[in-house]
């Protein structure tokens, strides 16, 4: 561990000096060669061997830190060596290939626990995102969560947190997958079935005024697939002869889908038992068709796509599924949020267009295969170089609950106890997994404080659960469970009297400020923490604050560097 | 974490009493601008915002046998039994009697006692709207009907553009706060950021029912923190990053405004009237407290809004929605008596916006998306025991109806709220700046308040 550790060291030495010289070529003073880029797909659709312009990806530390702030849940100095160790693109495709981490086996041996609660499904979630080594999947799954959302503010759903540990699995296991095979399982999903109230859902009954529910019809379009105005290919909005954005579909289109959606019930139910539904209950398997229930009328879906009558419930669900996902919007709709959640809140249209172009065609004339998706959005020039070309508006805020893992991941978190104990994330996030107030998310792709918008026309999504209050509880969590619950060397040397106590670990950095001295302890953080944002100025600010503190430990100092660059707009903003 | 941690962080926010004399200094210099305002006496409005579209239907639903056999026709098995339906005795010249579910008696009770006002058939519109409008293609609707985000955006900014920025509270905060005056915000959020009540100058100050969390090792108060505070400063003053920019503002926000919010929540006695435990009820309570700090924060008009969530009843809306309509009248009537312990009735007003009212039909065991809904108006200056604006025929495919019994609304959201910032002082001139299209409606039968 301490050589990998030293040889970091003096890689971050090197990182920072190509930071500050703008990079752009490759890393000659690197030990390995840096690996050729993935080729954008071009308009033409090239073959994905083919050799390109595009510079190779770097092959540095800083550029390692970066990818793994987008890539997963924060850097730490053993990704970091991975990272450059293999190059980035060796690296996306390791990750793509490492088989999933499941979150049910975390929670299922506690299911029988008198007080099984959520905080149980939500220690899983941390588990995953400081030691799944599948991170990449992770973090593309946590996306996810927050674009086909569910939630456990719904009346059935919040006792059940095995349910929405399945849900949050299907995400996982779909995440570098077929985009049309994730719709599907998330619209079969008996979870999505309660919280937008497909399951159940039936077919007409005129003489009651009765009609199919619109629910899932709607939110499906608007929020999961196409949105709701046409685009161009590269996420902006078509504009009609008037200049004004056209809708992508009407009410008859939201009929039309929610009586496709009709005749879905628990699996195994049956005619005889669609409102007995306690005797099928079950929020794991997917929902199963009940044909009696399905309105077998024909049904009109957009412009030009129409269900002919007397089809089955799953004949209906596949075609209007496949009309969903070969819609023209939903390339730019899907590649620019996964965008916003991993790079940057603000892509050019051009980032958007090639990334929506891959997503169209893999290369071997798949479309919407999200691994190779997050791969271009990773290896894109505009996520490599975004932060010298556009320093001052390229990136986004990190969400509140990354940080936080972060942290963990970065300070190897101790804790006592079988679990991490964390139940309640929100109170200092303002977040947690599978828990927006709705199926909105707790913030929308295309929020911006009002100055922001009005002054820069940038987005900052991230920002609108940034209130008074979580931005103060998350500084707050910063102090409480970092500068606040440090150790080094002997765990048992730590204060840790209570089960559910959970220290930082910054044993290594006190080794690092004894052996190498202050600015190499700066070094160190502004590479894993910030990826190099922190300037000339503000290192020599922390290093003259460190040495000024002469009189306290060095870890109370170090617990102190932490905090400041933690709270400070140089870290909240990945870059 | 677990419970016994989190009090232990809760009470970790707690203020420590200590150096108030330039926060003195400050509050004298706040209460010296707001006398300079042509703005007299104190005024506040409280919005309490349904979020998913309230089923107003079964909220206000008709008393007489025929009537209420169209209803219940319409609405078959999502029909409130009428029974168990509470008469408004009201001397409008209405359609249909009205009565409201059993579950509702509290606000039943301040109806009657002339403290609270129905604004029937409330919605966004470009324009007043008829369905010949509609059928003839020749009617100018809103954009993106029936979508939840969209229609919260065009009931917050009270006009029909997606495209706006600023809502209409926060263009009032804008017109009439003293921005020289150093102290919270006009508009206080207790459900985060919220396009209402943001300005293109004055934001939303966001609390909590806990209150405003302090900043622990940031604190200003405690020496000990002196050092890291000015190495802190230092260090953000050196990012320029545009997005940094925007959290730097929210935090140093945050920063001063706690200190200001708690000093002055420490140093108000506390309110005898009770409230319950949900969350709508606590957010109500604090905004009470808030209110009652008033003179300490030198506030003399400020806007509050609060989110009460659930309403999106697409399925066990029999289940859920009683339970909402009764934990809404149980909260508000506890504001209502906090408001006479202040001796504030008159000067608080209470008022309920929604994304839209829901279908007539239903899909089951629910109801959809729809458009106009009923909206409920509370204070001592409001002409209580009475319904303003029309109520719409209650038969499917009526001219009320825009298709399975989504209602045409006939009071734009535009002249609900105008009405609510004539209350709040504002001159005709400044409610025409805030509500430009307000000239396209008559804005007859709103004289609520």
């Amino acid at each position: 561990m301490m050589l990998t550790f030293r040889t970091l060291s003096m890689l971050m030495m090197l990182g920072i000096a190509l930071y500050g010289c703008g990079g752009g070529g490759s890393d000659s003073a690197s030990e390995t060669p840096a690996p050729p880029s993935a080729p954008p797909a071009g308009d033409q659709g090239d073959s994905g061997d083919e050799p390109t312009d595009e510079p190779p990806t770097q092959n540095t530390p800083i550029a390692a830190a970066r990818l793994l702030n987008q890539a997963s849940f924060g850097a730490t100095p053993e990704d970091i060596v991975a990272v450059v160790d293999l190059g980035q693109e060796a690296w996306i495709d390791e990750q793509i290939d490492l088989s999933p981490s499941y979150h049910m086996p975390l929670v299922e041996p506690y299911a029988d626990n008198e007080d099984f609660w959520r905080s149980y499904r939500i220690s899983a979630w941390w588990h995953r995102a400081l030691y799944a080594p599948d991170q990449l999947r992770q973090r593309v799954a946590f996306a996810l969560s927050e674009i086909m959302v569910v939630s456990e503010f719904n009346g059935v759903l919040a006792d059940d947190p095995e349910a929405l540990t399945a849900y949050y699995d299907l995400l996982v296991e779909h995440a570098f997958g077929s985009y049309r095979e994730l719709l599907e399982a998330v619209t079969l999903s008996p979870a999505m079935g309660v919280y937008l109230s497909m399951l159940g859902n039936e077919k007409p009954d005129e003489e009651r005024n009765i009609r199919p529910d619109e629910n899932y019809a709607r939110e499906v379009m608007q929020l999961f697939s196409i949105g709701l105005v046409e685009l161009n290919l590269d996420g902006t909005e078509k504009l009609d002869a008037e200049q004004q954005p056209i809708p992508s579909y009407d009410q008859t289109v939201i009929k039309g889908f929610a009586h496709v959606f009709t005749g879905w019930h628990f699996s195994g139910t049956t005619a005889q038992t669609w409102y007995r539904w306690w005797e099928n209950f079950n929020l794991f398997d997917p929902m199963g068709a009940v044909d009696e229930y399905h309105d077998s009328n024909e049904k009109q879906l957009f412009s030009g796509v129409i269900l002919p009558a007397n089809q089955t419930a799953e004949q209906d669900l596949a075609l209007a599924l496949d009309a969903l996902a070969s819609h023209s919007n939903v390339a730019p709709f899907i590649s620019k949020q996964l965008i916003q959640k991993l790079v940057t809140s603000n892509p050019s249209p051009a980032y958007v267009e090639r990334i929506a172009n891959v997503f169209l065609d893999n290369g071997s004339g798949e479309q919407g295969d999200l691994a190779t998706v997050v791969k271009a959005i990773l290896l894109d020039e505009e996520a490599q170089s975004g932060h010298i070309n556009a320093p001052t508006t390229f990136g986004k805020v990190r969400e509140p609950i990354i940080r936080a893992a972060h942290m963990w991941r970065a300070f190897n978190l101790t804790y006592v106890g079988e679990r991490i104990d964390f139940g309640w994330p929100e109170y200092f996030f303002g977040q947690a997994p599978v828990a927006s107030p709705s199926v909105f998310n707790f913030y929308r792709p295309d929020y911006s404080p009002i100055k922001l918008e009005s002054e820069t026309g940038l987005l900052a999504p991230e920002l609108q659960i940034a209130t008074d209050s979580t931005m103060t509880n998350t500084v707050n969590f910063f102090a409480w469970y970092g500068l606040w619950r440090t150790f080094s060397g002997d765990p048992s040397d730590a204060d840790i009297t209570e089960d559910d106590d959970m220290f930082i670990d910054i044993t290594e950095e006190v080794t690092l400020v004894e052996q190498d001295g202050s600015e190499a302890l700066l070094a160190h953080l502004n590479l894993v923490l910030t990826a190099g944002a922190l300037n000339d100025e503000a290192i020599d600010l922390l290093v003259d604050a460190y040495e000024a503190d002469e009189y306290a430990e060095p870890e109370k100092r170090i617990a102190n560097l932490i905090f400041l660059i933690m709270s400070s707009p140089q870290y909240a903003i990945q870059r | 974490m677990n419970k016994r941690q989190f009090l232990k962080v809760m009470f970790g926010t707690s203020l420590g009493l200590s150096s108030y004399s330039a926060l003195g200094k400050q509050l004298s210099l706040v209460n010296a601008a707001a006398k300079s305002t042509s703005l007299d006496g104190y005024k506040a409005l409280v919005c309490i915002f349904l979020y998913g579209g309230n089923d107003s239907y079964n909220m206000l639903i008709p008393t007489d046998i025929n009537d209420y056999q169209t209803y219940a026709g319409v609405r078959q098995n999502l029909a409130i039994e009428r029974e168990s339906l509470l008469s408004l005795n009201t001397v409008s010249n209405l359609p249909y009697n009205v009565g409201v579910p059993s579950y509702m008696s509290p606000l039943a009770e301040l109806f009657t006692q002339g403290r609270l006002a129905f604004i029937n058939n409330v919605g966004p519109l470009v324009e007043p709207t008829t369905k010949a409008n509609i059928q003839a293609d020749s009617a100018n609707l809103p954009p993106q009907l029936f979508s939840h985000n969209d229609q919260q955006k065009l009931w917050e900014t009270s006009g029909a553009n997606l495209n706006d920025l600023a809502g209409w509270a926060g263009r009032m905060a804008d017109l009439i706060t003293d921005t020289s005056a150093n102290t919270i915000s006009t508009n206080i959020s207790l459900a985060g950021n919220n396009i209402m009540q943001t300005g293109n100058i004055i934001q939303p100050y966001s609390m909590t029912a806990e209150g405003a969390p302090m900043f622990g090792a940031l604190n200003p108060e405690e020496d000990w923190n002196s050092d890291r505070i000015s190495i802190f400063d230092q260090l953000i003053a050196l990012d320029n990053h545009a997005l940094g920019n925007s959290y730097k503002s929210i935090m140093n926000r945050a920063r001063t405004n706690a200190l200001l919010v708690n000093q002055a929540l420490d140093t108000t006695p506390a309110l005898q009237t009770e409230f319950g435990t949900d969350s709508l009820s606590q957010e109500l309570a604090m905004t009470a407290n808030l209110i009652a700090a008033r003179d300490t924060l030198g506030m003399n008009r400020q806007v509050f809004f609060i989110g009460f969530g659930g309403w999106d009843t697409h399925d066990r809306q029999m289940q859920d929605h009683p339970v909402l309509l009764s934990r809404l009248s149980a909260a508000m009537a506890s504001f209502n008596s906090a408001m006479n312990e202040l001796g504030l009735s008159d000067a608080v007003t209470t008022f309920t916006a929604s994304d839209f009212g829901r279908t007539l039909t239903s899909n089951g065991d629910g109801t959809d998306h729809g458009w106009g809904g009923h909206q409920l108006v509370m204070g001592g200056a409001v002409n209580g025991g009475r319904l303003f604006g029309q109520l719409p025929a209650l038969e499917l495919n009526s001219n009320d109806d825009f298709g399975d019994g989504r209602m045409i609304p006939t009071t734009s959201c535009e002249e609900y709220s105008a009405q609510l910032a004539r209350w709040f002082g504002l001159s005709e001139s400044q409610v025409s700046e805030i509500f430009p299209t307000l000239s396209r409606f008559d804005q007859s039968n709103i004289d609520f308040i």
